[in-house]
C-alpha cells in the first residue's frame, strides 16, 4: 500500500513536469483567463493524486489530463448553475424577509446538489423526475404516479433504475 | 472481481431502498427485504452501498431544505418548467407580509413535547395526566408547594387527581391557571393564554397585571373559558366545551373564523411548510368542521368552498393563494 502511493507519487511528479505547462495553455485557450487556468491545472494534479485510477496504464497523458480537467470545467459550471439556481429559488420562495443559510451551510448543500446533478443529468426525465420528487420532495410513490402520469409500480422501477444509476456514476468519481 | 462482489445485487438493492421509501410499505414488504439482505453477504454489501447513498442526500431532502427539489429541477432543465414558472410567479405574490412558518415545534428541551401532527398523553407521578396537542411543550415541576405545569406552547388538558394540599398549576408567561381537582384545557398561541373548564372550577390569574391591580384573577366554572394576554382577563363566558376543546376529538371547528386564523391552526398539525400572504388571503371567512389527522383534506376542503388554490410543491412546503 505505501510502495504503491509512493510510486504514484513520482509517476504524478513526472506527469507534472512533463505537462503541466502544456496543460496549462490548453486551459487558458480553452477558458480565455490565466488566473482560472492556473487554479484548474492546479485542481487537476490534485484530482489526479487523490483518484483511484491506475496511473501506470496511462498510454495518452495529456489526454488523460485533458479528460479530467474538462470534467472539472464542467463541474464548475454546473456548481455555478446550481449556485445561481439556489439563490433564485430562495428568493422565489421566502423572499429576503427569511434568514437564508450560512454561506458554510449553502456551500455544503450547493456541493452537493451539484454531485446530484452531475448524476442526474444523464438520465431519462421520468426517472429523473421519479427520483426527484421521491429522495428530495418527500412524495409518495402513489403521489409521484399521478403526477407523472405512470403506474405506481413503474415510479417504482423508476426511481430503483435512477438510484442504480447515481450509484454507478458514485463509483467512478 | 472477487467472489464476495456485491456488483450484480446493487440493482435488487435499489429496489428495495425505492419500495421501502414508497410511501406505502407493508410489514411483508419490510421482512421480505429483512430475508433478502440476511440470504447472503453480498445481498447485504450491496444493500449497505445503496442505503448509504440514499443516506447520503438527507441533507438536501425537503424536511432539512424544501427549496433543494425545485433547485434541481431547474437546474436540470426543461423537466419542471411548469412548476418553475410558477415559483417564479409565486416570487411577486410572496414578496410581502408573509406568514414564514417558525419552526415553532423546535421545543426540543421541554420535559414532554407531542410531535407535529400527533397527541401525548402524559402521566404525572401523583396521577394527574396531561393530553399534549400537536407540537405543544410543557415542562413539569412538582418540586414546590404546587404541581407545576409550564405550558411552553399548544394545548394541554389536564385531568387533575385532586389533592387539596397541592395546587395543581398550569402556568405560561401570561398566567397561571390553578385548581384543585379537576379538568381543564389550557391553549397558548403567542399573545394569548386561553383556559376552558371541563368540569369544576380553575382560577386564572394574569402574570403582570398593570397597577394599581385590579381584577388580577379569575374564577371560571365548568363550561366556561376565560382568557388573558398577560395583563388583563376577559370575564368566563359560556361556551360549548366540545365545540371548544374539538381537538381532543382531532377535529377542528371553525365558527366564521378568518380563514387565515384557521389557517395558522391547521399549519400546527403538519410537519412541513404552510405558507400564504395574510393580505390576499384578508376577508376570506371559513365556518366547518376540519379533520386534523389528515390536514391534506382539511385544505382540500377548504379549497372547494373558498376561491383559494393550495399548491404542493414538495411534501415539506405547501402554499396558499387566491384562485
Amino acid at each position: 500500500m505505501g510502495a504503491t502511493s509512493y510510486l504514484k507519487r513520482d509517476l504524478v511528479a513526472v506527469l507534472y513536469s512533463d505537462h503541466h505547462g502544456w496543460l496549462l495553455g490548453w486551459l487558458r485557450k480553452k477558458l480565455g483567463c490565466s488566473q482560472r487556468a492556473a487554479d484548474m491545472a492546479h485542481d487537476t494534479f490534485v484530482r489526479v493524486l487523490t483518484s483511484s485510477s491506475d496511473l501506470q496504464g496511462v498510454r495518452e497523458p495529456r489526454a488523460f489530463l485533458t479528460t479530467i480537467a474538462g470534467r472539472l470545467i464542467i463541474d464548475d459550471a454546473r456548481r455555478k448553475k446550481v449556485e445561481q439556481a439556489y439563490l433564485e429559488t430562495w428568493m422565489a420562495l421566502y423572499g429576503d424577509c427569511a434568514a437564508a443559510p450560512s454561506s458554510e451551510e449553502l456551500a455544503t448543500v450547493v456541493e452537493l446538489l451539484t454531485e446530484v446533478a452531475g448524476w442526474l443529468e444523464s438520465l431519462p426525465e421520468k426517472p429523473r423526475q421519479a427520483f426527484i420528487m421521491s429522495r428530495l420532495d418527500g412524495l409518495s410513490h402513489a403521489e409521484i404516479a399521478e403526477r407523472l402520469g405512470v403506474s405506481v409500480s413503474m415510479v417504482k422501477k423508476y426511481v430503483a433504475q435512477a438510484l442504480l444509476h447515481c450509484l454507478a456514476l458514485n463509483e467512478t468519481d | 472481481m472477487t467472489v464476495e462482489d456485491e456488483g450484480p445485487f446493487l440493482r435488487e438493492a435499489a429496489e428495495w431502498i425505492a419500495t421501502l421509501h414508497s410511501g406505502a410499505v407493508t410489514e411483508e414488504e419490510r421482512e421480505a427485504c429483512r430475508r433478502w439482505r440476511r440470504a447472503d453477504v453480498r445481498h447485504e454489501r450491496a444493500y449497505v452501498r445503496a442505503e448509504s447513498l440514499w443516506h447520503r442526500l438527507e441533507p438536501v431532502s425537503g424536511r432539512h431544505r424544501p427549496e433543494a427539489g425545485p433547485v434541481l429541477g431547474k437546474v436540470l432543465g426543461p423537466v419542471r418548467r411548469n412548476r418553475r414558472a410558477s415559483l417564479l410567479a409565486l416570487a411577486g405574490l410572496l414578496g410581502l407580509g408573509l406568514a414564514w412558518w417558525p419552526l415553532w415545534s423546535l421545543n426540543l428541551t421541554s420535559d414532554y413535547r407531542a410531535a407535529v401532527g400527533e397527541q401525548r398523553q402524559v402521566t404525572l407521578p401523583d396521577g394527574s395526566s396531561l393530553i399534549l396537542n400537536s407540537g405543544a411543550a410543557v415542562d413539569v415541576d412538582y418540586d414546590g408547594d404546587e404541581r407545576r405545569v409550564i405550558l411552553r406552547d399548544g394545548d394541554v388538558h389536564a385531568t387533575v387527581a385532586p389533592d387539596p394540599d397541592r395546587p395543581f398549576v398550569v402556568a405560561t408567561g401570561l398566567g397561571s391557571a390553578r385548581a384543585l381537582g379537576t379538568r381543564y384545557t389550557v391553549s397558548l398561541r403567542d399573545r394569548n393564554m386561553a383556559v376552558v373548564v371541563t368540569e369544576s372550577s380553575v382560577q386564572l390569574c394574569a402574570a403582570a397585571p398593570p397597577p394599581p391591580a385590579r381584577h388580577a384573577c379569575v374564577d371560571a366554572h365548568a363550561g366556561q373559558r376565560t382568557a388573558t394576554d398577560g395583563k388583563s382577563i376577559k370575564s368566563p363566558r359560556g361556551v360549548d366545551v366540545r365545540l371548544a376543546t374539538a381537538w381532543l376529538d382531532r377535529r377542528l371547528v371553525a365558527d366564521d373564523q378568518p380563514l387565515t386564523t384557521v389557517l395558522e391552526e391547521l399549519a400546527r398539525y403538519r410537519s412541513g411548510l404552510l405558507r400564504f400572504d395574510d393580505l390576499e388571503l384578508a376577508g376570506l371567512r371559513v365556518s366547518g368542521v376540519f379533520p386534523l389527522d389528515d390536514t391534506d383534506q382539511a385544505l382540500a376542503l377548504l379549497a372547494d368552498y373558498l376561491p383559494i388554490q393550495v399548491t404542493n410543491y414538495t411534501r415539506w412546503l405547501t402554499v396558499i393563494g387566491r384562485r
